[in-house]
């Protein structure tokens, strides 16, 4: 082996905590980056796999009294591939709701099946099943479900286990994006039970285009096709709501695959930077012999800076390990929220190979910031002891009175710490990080929990919200009367197309009666919003479509017939969930000419037993489905226990983040110096003086970390915020403040322990070998 | 030839009212392969001019002829080049590397030179060290550093040593054995040695004498009868 290589070998046996602290650093960096974008890559992948393989419809006409007819007219146009019609709706199976999709025997062209387990329907009597669904309610092959079908009961038996490209998510509307498996399930039932027991036809009509045909163009000559037919609303792919939250999934990933290495990448680099420059001033005179004896400058850096290639190495393959091992376990995490069959953790060589690249080039750099007095001293300069760098004046000092009134301790505290500035702000710089991840991963928990409490028992005021058949507003359905019904609200909720200039948004119409006080609509100011003229829009869609009170906006309604009608926006809603835009029945007739007012949910408030009324509820022969508040509450807080091993997981990182930076640069400290230690005790200063200096130089640092790292954890959550935002909740920054005391507990008593580190240094320090050591 | 030509080497240090000028018009020639002694109090220079003969430091002004060619306007790059195959040095306090054992301290040297390292188990045989071989700096006397200092310099077959104080740091026994391993060497290899001391009775083992005072050589003088280190005392 190279003398050169031992030289290194030999100095890294002696700093190999220092150099294993900066590793991890690195390491968690590549762990986060490599895992992250592995499950973006994988799921993306996956998805757009399963989507084209089981054949996701471009588009889907909505509509009643459709038939095959109207499917062959659309399957002549020019750019279509396929078109199916199937008939879709909502039944209850017991306590649960099941959206049953009609599929012919032979196998699906559009929205097919992925068929975990069995086999596809050959007889009326069966049924697939969503396997999501099936586990929650231990269900099996060869099982019996019974869907109750207008008023009348059919048992199906269970022949495969599925999942679908239209369920990736599990909505079950735009309220409820992510469904309780338990409690709302997906079936398929053959087109021909439908056909023979129901006597009915289609209501949507699923579309495939060609690739690269002009699909706002074909839309138009779909509907031109279907009339006189009624649709009721069209949608593309991109607007169908799992659709879009897989995308949203691909971005609110691809961001946090960035964030996060980049904190840990500007820490670690910081250490190499401290570590080698302290090498570097360490070795100043080896470094000098080495020179005199005629190794040039450029093979003395390359020595060094193997040490920092090294910290890449043993990082990136340290975190390529941490993305194996925790790699499954994240997306068997993700995969309570989304299912795409055969998602599995995955090798991708060029993400290793690129994450090694960037923590060499971030090492490498680091270490050439640190190692670059090398350059400067010539060998003759590096044989004698460095000049010692003459004190400086801190800010403090020049406010005369209050420095004089500190004690001798207090100044030298004040002054040792400053003195390095590097070394002070490498602990300052990781004590901020390490606040800051603590604060954005409980905050970004609080946000959650603050949006699901606040939206469930502020916002929300009923109890159920019952979907029904459409019903005259003056004529009362038997669920009103119902015992146990407290209160109960009736309105309309249909979709509708918001526009203005050239942005159009797809949003539910909810239209109620005066009075309406199921939810808490109120404004910025926090009165109740005004109802009466126009339209009501929550501050998220105003913003997006960029919108302000009083201007005036175009709603459309296919399936109410009323297409770009004039409505000023008479006030903004405060809310972070269920964005409807709300109106009164009052102002919708007369500025849309009905006749009559319709409805077709009613929001009910229990007096009691609210699972008792449900069930009673949903013996009504008027009721098409209903949800409640508490399960909708409980459906988003599981998503909520999901998100809770990422947050244990950055914590850790971030404990592991501050103990690494603080001992590996607290190490430094105390070794640079032993000789100053020597001194003070030499002159009889009492060691518990310079502990109690080194505790005043480490409070100096908390104070100045934990507001820079509180506002850190804020504004990531804030940089972020948007892309967790949806159509179904916005996201806004809410932290409790006991949050902040936790970060800031886990700082000290990471502080605490690096501190008891420091003292038993200090009562080690040999007067006699320190006073030999003196290096700055 | 001579191996050094100097003239009028001029070396200061500092800027505006803290110039001190080291070196003040220093002109000599330095014959090849004799044992030269520069002798002088602390701070007359002698450290400096050392150091610049050695391409450690480069003159202020003036120049210096190594084997003819002029190396005072050497880039650093050419001075390092000149260092590994011309220079040999040993310092008053040794400066072997302290996690490297005794050989490899010594095959560093033949690894930086390029050359075969058998030439640094010679080099510590010669000093007589080679059963020390693997041992540290620190488990070391300081008259065995010193050696295998000595080693480290000529095992890369220099043509000059450059010797700063090599005794310095030493009691009077030891020092006498260093002085007559350097002897030898410049007898036996003919390499030759360019010494610095503040001590007369050192300068008597010496072919040339130099004596410097405040950044000038005030006398040159050649030796008729060399002593041997052996009958010195300091």
């Amino acid at each position: 082996m190279k003398i050169e290589n031992k030289l290194l070998l030999r100095k890294i046996k002696k700093q190999f905590t220092q150099l294993l602290a900066a590793a991890l650093i690195v390491a968690i960096g590549v762990g986060f980056f490599v895992t992250l974008k592995t499950v973006l890559f994988q799921y993306e992948n996956m998805s757009e796999q399963y989507y084209k393989h089981y054949s996701l419809a471009d588009y889907t006409i909505y509509s009643v009294g459709l038939d095959q007819s109207d499917v062959d007219k659309i399957k002549h146009i020019d750019g279509v591939n396929a078109a199916q019609g199937r008939f879709v709706a909502d039944f209850k199976s017991g306590a649960a709701t099941i959206r049953a999709l009609s599929i012919p025997f032979k196998e699906s062209l559009i929205n097919k099946p992925y068929i975990y387990q069995g086999r596809h329907l050959e007889n009326d009597d069966e049924c697939m099943l969503l396997q999501k669904y099936a586990k929650a309610n231990n269900l099996e092959i060869g099982d019996t479900i019974e869907i109750k079908i207008q008023n009348q009961k059919y048992v199906f038996k269970i022949a495969g286990l599925v999942s679908s490209p239209e369920y990736v998510y599990l909505v079950q509307s735009e309220s409820v994006p992510m469904a309780d498996a338990h409690d709302f399930g997906i079936t398929f039932i053959s087109e021909n039970f439908f056909k023979s027991r129901l006597n009915s036809g289609y209501n949507q009509i699923n579309v495939l285009f060609d690739d690269g045909a002009d699909t706002a163009k074909i839309a138009e000559k779909i509907k031109e096709a279907l009339i006189p037919k009624r649709i009721s609303y069209d949608l593309f792919k991109s607007g169908q709501t799992s659709y879009k939250m897989y995308k949203d999934d691909l971005k609110q990933i691809d961001t946090l695959a960035y964030i996060f290495p980049v904190i840990f990448f500007i820490i670690g680099s910081m250490m190499i930077y401290v570590m080698q420059k302290r090498n570097v001033t360490k070795e100043r005179k080896q470094i000098g012999i080495i020179k005199a004896m005629g190794l040039s400058d450029i093979k003395i850096l390359f020595i060094y800076t193997k040490y920092s290639v090294l910290i890449a190495f043993l990082g990136s393959i340290g975190g390529c390990l941490l993305s194996i091992s925790i790699g499954d376990y994240i997306l068997n995490v993700f995969g309570e929220m989304f299912e795409i069959p055969g998602l599995a953790f995955t090798f991708y060589f060029y993400l290793w190979a690129v994450a090694f690249l960037l923590s060499l080039i971030v090492c490498v750099i680091s270490n050439f910031v640190g190692i670059k007095a090398i350059l400067k001293i010539t060998p003759a300069e590096a044989m004698h002891a460095e000049k010692p760098k003459s004190g400086k004046k801190i800010l403090l000092e020049n406010i005369k009175p209050l420095w004089n009134s500190l004690s001798f301790n207090t100044r030298y505290a004040l002054k040792a710490s400053l003195r390095n500035k590097g070394r002070f702000f490498a602990v300052v710089l990781g004590m901020t990080a390490a606040v800051a991840l603590t604060v954005f991963a409980l905050g970004f928990n609080n946000s959650f929990d603050y949006l699901i409490n606040n939206h469930y028992e502020t916002f929300t005021k009923y109890d159920l919200a019952v979907s029904v058949q459409t019903t005259p507003l003056e004529k009362d359905i038997d669920v009103v009367s119902m015992p146990g019904v407290e209160k109960y609200s009736k309105a309309t909720i249909l979709p509708i197309k918001v526009e203005k200039d050239s942005k159009n948004l797809d949003y539910p119409l909810l239209i109620t009666e005066s009075g309406f006080d199921m939810l808490d609509i109120k404004n910025d100011t926090g009165k109740a919003v005004n109802l009466q003229d126009g339209i009501v829009l929550p501050i998220y869609i105003a913003d997006k479509l960029g919108v302000s009170k009083g201007d005036k906006v175009k709603i459309s309604s296919p399936s109410s017939s009323f297409d770009d009608v004039e409505v000023s926006i008479s006030d903004l809603s405060i809310q972070a969930s269920s964005f409807y835009v709300y109106t009164k029945f009052d102002f919708i007739k007369e500025k849309l000419n009905f006749d009559k007012a319709i409805y077709n949910t009613i929001f009910l408030k229990s007096n009691g037993d609210v699972k008792g009324l449900s069930k009673l509820i949903n013996d009504s022969k008027s009721v098409i489905s209903t949800t409640s508040k508490e399960q909708d509450k409980s459906t988003m807080l599981k998503l909520l226990d999901t998100i809770s091993f990422m947050i244990q997981v950055i914590i850790v990182f971030a404990v592991i983040l501050g103990i690494a930076v603080l001992y590996a640069v607290g190490i430094i400290n105390l070794t640079a110096r032993s000789y100053e230690f020597v001194v003070l005790k030499v002159m009889g200063y009492d060691t518990k003086d310079i502990v109690l200096a080194c505790i005043k130089e480490n409070l100096f640092q908390l104070i100045l970390s934990l507001p820079f790292g509180f506002l850190l954890g804020n504004l990531i959550i804030l940089g972020i915020k948007d892309e967790f935002s949806n159509d179904s909740f916005a996201l806004t920054l809410h932290i409790y403040g006991e949050s902040y005391w936790f970060a800031a507990i886990l700082l000290i008593a990471i502080s605490a322990l690096i501190m008891i580190m420091s003292i038993r240094f200090i009562n080690r320090v040999d007067m006699i070998e320190g006073l030999k050591s003196r290096e700055e | 030839m001579n191996l050094y030509e100097i003239k009028n080497l001029v070396k200061v240090y500092g800027e505006k009212e803290n110039k001190v000028h080291a070196l003040n018009g220093v002109s000599i020639n330095i014959p090849r392969g004799k044992f030269v002694v520069v002798l002088g109090a602390s701070g007359s220079g002698k450290s400096t001019l050392l150091n610049i003969l050695g391409g450690m430091d480069t003159p202020t002004e003036g120049e210096i002829f190594f084997d003819g060619e002029n190396i005072s306007k050497h880039t650093q790059s050419k001075l390092t080049k000149f260092r590994k195959e011309n220079i040999g040095y040993v310092f008053q306090s040794y400066n072997l590397l302290p996690n490297l054992t005794a050989l490899e301290n010594v095959e560093f040297s033949t690894e930086i030179g390029k050359l075969p390292k058998d030439g640094a188990k010679n080099a510590l045989t010669m000093v007589g060290l080679f059963e020390r071989k693997d041992h540290y700096p620190a488990e070391l006397s300081g008259g065995e550093q010193q050696r295998i200092s000595i080693a480290r310099a000529i095992a890369k077959k220099p043509k000059v040593l450059l010797c700063d104080e090599p005794t310095g740091a030493l009691d009077y026994k030891t020092g006498i054995m260093i002085l007559n391993v350097l002897c030898d060497i410049n007898k036996k290899q003919s390499t030759s040695i360019i010494l610095i001391t503040h001590s007369q009775d050192i300068a008597k083992i010496a072919d040339v004498v130099i004596k410097m005072r405040s950044g000038k050589i005030i006398d040159v003088f050649e030796n008729p009868a060399p002593q041997s280190p052996n009958e010195v005392e300091w």
